[in-house]
């Protein structure tokens, strides 16, 4: 299995303070702890996920593993290579993809902003044009080669971001919340396009708001919040670490929220969350002991109506709730 | 070979993605009509006030400064339009070598702004039915490609401004305004207090503009050399400082954070 | 109504003004023009630098306040899809229309002031006015009848993509054909035509006249009247176009289709 030699990224105690100034005539110095001593490492062609609530660190992480910031302190390594001094080494075998329609010239052809960026990665011209053919086939653009890119629509643009983010070759991709703002249908093809990049042996690290996302492409997760490492290992397993819990879900009519609270106090429900939809609200609890608190559900809600209770294993989003705390209502 | 093809690939390229000014009719609007306009303006005016004394060298002057002046902003562009544009972090982390990178983006705009001052000497010269000796035009040519290219320095020195600033047509507007009032394309320079003029010793185009009326009003080459060296020293000058912008940015970025590339 | 109208011309002078463009336009714009202007006319006498320096780039500074602003103000709420909803408010459109003019036009009028004492203080151009107050009222009737025209304009380019996409050339064709800087005398005789259609020529053409030591009264009355006649017709115009542009958004719902 997987040594320490596989180790395609490591970072150690990394640590990185942003200093900003507020107030135009009082300057006042302020320092936010993006990150606080992270670690972890990624094997080689894994697909390995970063998640975390807003603010949690993961684009900082991103921009020092991409040579674009250098941490505070701490030991980062990217193919044997460290980012801060190395980064002119580095470069030609790492890229990222940063998500949103931007990043990309508009107003050029998509098949001209890939020539233009691979001629950025010192790429041979005769290896460019196969190559931008082979990359527009792999996103699917290649009817649109020649069309300007602010005539595509925001899947278009973010899957050439993706071809982009490939004109080298990279070893390593870096991918930040590449899905955002993608139909259900785009951002399935585009993990299908990540997954054939994976099979193909490049080695991802992505960031991503969508659970289910991180739970079917990455091989390994890690979770942190506040610039703090909370969990790393594979979807599986973390799912597996709680999973002596159970989550009960149903909707309830004509029972005011402050009702339910009450009664969830109870110490074998852990968690709940809250709903409000327009007639009804939507109730889901972690309990250790489901068949305990079904009954007390029902007897606590006399004259409610309840409809579609279910009892299910946690998903990687009910772990990542509980995990980073933050209690949806 | 390749690096050379690369460099005027991308010098192309760029231009095409960051200027966006290539539809025709703004192209024709902005980059030619505006400048004329502005070029009529000041001919009609110097003429009127100096009685045409000198008039070809103040239209070439004139031609020189004012469509150079969207050269400058073009410039500006290669910086700021690719900030807004979301693709600069992705150039700056690039492996390509950023010096020549942005030298290669600035050779269009150079071109850009020679092709058209020379289109509106020759509006102007129409205008006012005058010509100019044929020995001339060669050296003239020269002198406007240099003239340009240390304005063009200046340009780029500017927009690494606008990476701390969110004011760019502020900062341009100053700029073109600046070179308008220091060059003394419209009057001669004796005529500005001594302080002024050797402030526009540091500015481009002031020896520009003062070929370009030796040349035209005396047919007096003898200053061609000497004024020109100078001008491309300065114009080497503007984009080395305009290189160590760039780097003291992405060192902002990189290491303080005190900077956002996208 | 008259509280809706201040409100906005206090607000909207803000609002400008925080504009950094504006602010160039305003303090710095005028200054350097006023500079060329002088070293042109340096060996001219006092009476020709009071005629086509400091009333030249005093004017400019007024036309690119009042008139190329205002239109672009429009033009900007357009574009940030606001217009339609000024529209719509229960304030008159035409209200809040003369307020931003009026506001456009005192930071206008300070920038010209602005100009005098930069060449009078800077440069040691002395001025003398021959009647101070037949000054003032002409500088009044002035600026009345650029509001108008400005009136007409931002309405006339509130109604045709082309005619804004003209908008941001028109400036120095202005400061010709208007004859900011020089008499319009001088110009190509079918040029001249276009001029006198143009108030900011009727109006500098006054001022220059009342500010003329001894000038005949033929002179100064058909610049009066030329400026009433011409204010007068664009008054007709602005409330055509004003009409037009209602109907636009109202029955069309065309206006913030950009
Ligand atoms: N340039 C900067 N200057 C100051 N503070 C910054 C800067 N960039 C990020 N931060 C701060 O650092 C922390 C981490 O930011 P980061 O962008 O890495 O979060 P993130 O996990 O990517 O969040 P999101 O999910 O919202 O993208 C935040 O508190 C943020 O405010
Ligand atoms: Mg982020």
């Amino acid at each position: 299995m997987s040594t320490i030699n596989n180790n395609i990224i490591n970072v150690s105690q990394v640590k990185r303070t942003y200093k900003t100034e507020v107030g135009i005539i009082k300057k006042k110095k302020k320092e936010v702890d993006a990150l606080k001593g992270l670690s972890f490492s990624v094997n080689k062609g894994e697909i390995f996920g970063l998640l975390g609530p807003n603010g949690a660190g993961k684009t900082t992480m991103i921009k020092i593993l991409t040579t674009m910031l250098t941490p505070s302190s701490g030991e980062v390594s990217v193919l044997g290579l460290n980012p801060v001094t190395d980064a002119k080494k580095l470069r030609p075998h790492i890229n990222f993809i940063l998500g949103g329609e931007r990043n990309l010239y508009w107003r050029l052809s998509a098949y001209d902003n890939l020539a233009y960026f691979s001629d950025l990665y010192k790429i041979p011209r005769s290896e460019q044009h196969g190559r931008i053919q082979d990359l527009l086939e792999l996103v699917g653009l290649q009817d649109v080669a020649h069309q300007r890119v602010e005539t595509f629509s925001k899947g278009m643009k973010q899957r050439l971001q993706i071809a982009r983010g490939l004109v080298n070759n990279p070893e390593i991709l870096f991918l930040d919340e590449p899905s955002i703002g993608l139909d259900p249908v785009s951002a399935r093809k585009l993990r299908e396009i990540i997954r054939q990049l994976n099979d193909n042996g490049t080695t991802i690290l992505l960031t991503t708001h969508y659970m289910f996302e991180a739970d079917e492409l990455c091989d390994r997760i890690a979770f942190i919040d506040k610039g703090e490492l909370i969990e790393v290992d594979s979807p599986q397993n973390i799912k597996q670490k709680t999973n002596n819990v159970s989550v009960v879900e149903f909707s309830v009519i004509g029972i005011e929220a402050t009702k339910i609270q009450e009664f969830t106090h109870h110490p074998d429900i852990h968690h709940v969350q809250f709903e409000q939809q327009e007639f009804l609200t939507k109730v889901k609890l972690h309990t250790t002991d489901p068949q305990g608190a079904v009954p007390i559900i029902y007897e606590n809600m006399k004259g409610a109506i309840i409809q579609d209770l279910s009892i299910t294993k946690p998903s990687l989003e009910d772990v990542y709730v509980q995990l980073i705390g933050g209690k949806v209502s | 070979m390749q690096a050379v093809q690369r460099f005027f690939r991308q010098s192309l390229l760029s231009y095409r993605a960051l200027f966006g000014w290539l539809d025709p009719k703004v192209y024709i609007l902005v980059m030619v009509l505006s400048p004329l306009s502005q070029l009529l303006f000041f001919s009609v005016l110097v003429n009127y006030v100096y009685s045409g004394e000198g008039l070809v060298g103040y239209i070439g002057a004139n031609a020189l400064i004012l469509c150079v002046l969207n050269s400058v902003f073009g410039i500006m562009s290669i910086i700021t339009s690719d900030r807004y544009m979301g693709t600069f972090q992705h150039v700056m982390a690039s492996p390509v070598n950023k010096a020549g990178l942005f030298l290669s983006r600035s050779i269009a705009h150079v071109l850009n702004g020679l092709f058209t001052s020379i289109i509106g000497f020759i509006f102007g010269m129409m205008i006012f039915q005058i010509s100019i000796a044929p020995d001339a035009i060669l050296l003239l040519v020269g002198v406007w490609m240099v003239s340009i290219f240390s304005a063009c320095g200046l340009g780029l020195i500017i927009g690494c401004f606008c990476l701390w600033t969110p004011s760019m047509n502020l900062i341009g507007n100053i700029l073109a305004s600046s070179l308008l009032l220091l060059s003394g394309a419209n009057y001669p320079q004796s005529i500005m207090p001594v302080w002024l003029v050797h402030f526009a010793d540091f500015i481009p185009l002031t020896r520009g503009v003062e070929l370009t009326k030796q040349i035209l009003n005396e047919g007096n080459y003898s200053n061609v050399f000497a004024l020109l060296g100078e001008e491309f020293v300065l114009g080497v000058c503007f984009f080395i400082i305009s290189f160590l912008f760039i780097k003291y940015a992405e060192y902002l970025s990189r290491v303080r954070g005190t900077m956002d590339l996208d | 109504m008259m509280r809706a109208l201040f409100q906005t011309i206090r607000v909207h002078m803000g609002i400008s003004m925080a504009r950094p463009m504006f602010q160039f336009i305003i303090w710095a714009s005028p200054l350097f023009l006023a500079t060329i202007a002088i070293f042109i006319y340096s060996s001219a006498s006092p009476e020709r630098i009071f005629h086509y320096v400091i009333l030249g780039s005093g004017f400019m500074a007024l036309w690119s306040s009042i008139v190329f602003s205002s239109a672009s103000d429009i033009n900007r709420e357009r574009f940030y899809g606001t217009l339609e909803i000024i529209f719509v408010s229960p304030i008159p459109f035409a209200v809040i229309l003369i307020g931003k003019i009026i506001g456009n036009t005192i930071w206008g009028f300070l920038s010209m002031v602005l100009s005098f004492v930069y060449l009078v203080f800077i440069f040691r151009v002395d001025i003398t006015i021959p009647n101070p107050f037949t000054f003032l009222l002409a500088i009044i009737f002035v600026l009345f009848s650029l509001t108008v025209f400005s009136f007409f304009l931002s309405l006339a380019f509130t109604l045709s993509r082309q005619a804004e996409a003209l908008m941001n050339f028109i400036e120095y064709p202005i400061y010709l054909v208007c004859g900011f800087m020089f008499p319009v005398a001088i110009l190509p005789i079918w040029v001249q035509p276009i001029s006198y259609l143009l108030p900011p020529t009727w109006a500098i053409e006054l001022l220059r006249q009342v500010s003329t030591e001894n000038s005949n009264n033929v002179a100064l009355h058909s610049s009066v009247l030329g400026l009433l006649a011409v204010t007068l017709v664009y008054i007709v115009l602005g409330i055509i176009c004003y009409r037009a542009v209602e109907k636009k958004a109202r029955i069309y719902g065309k206006l913030g289709v950009y």
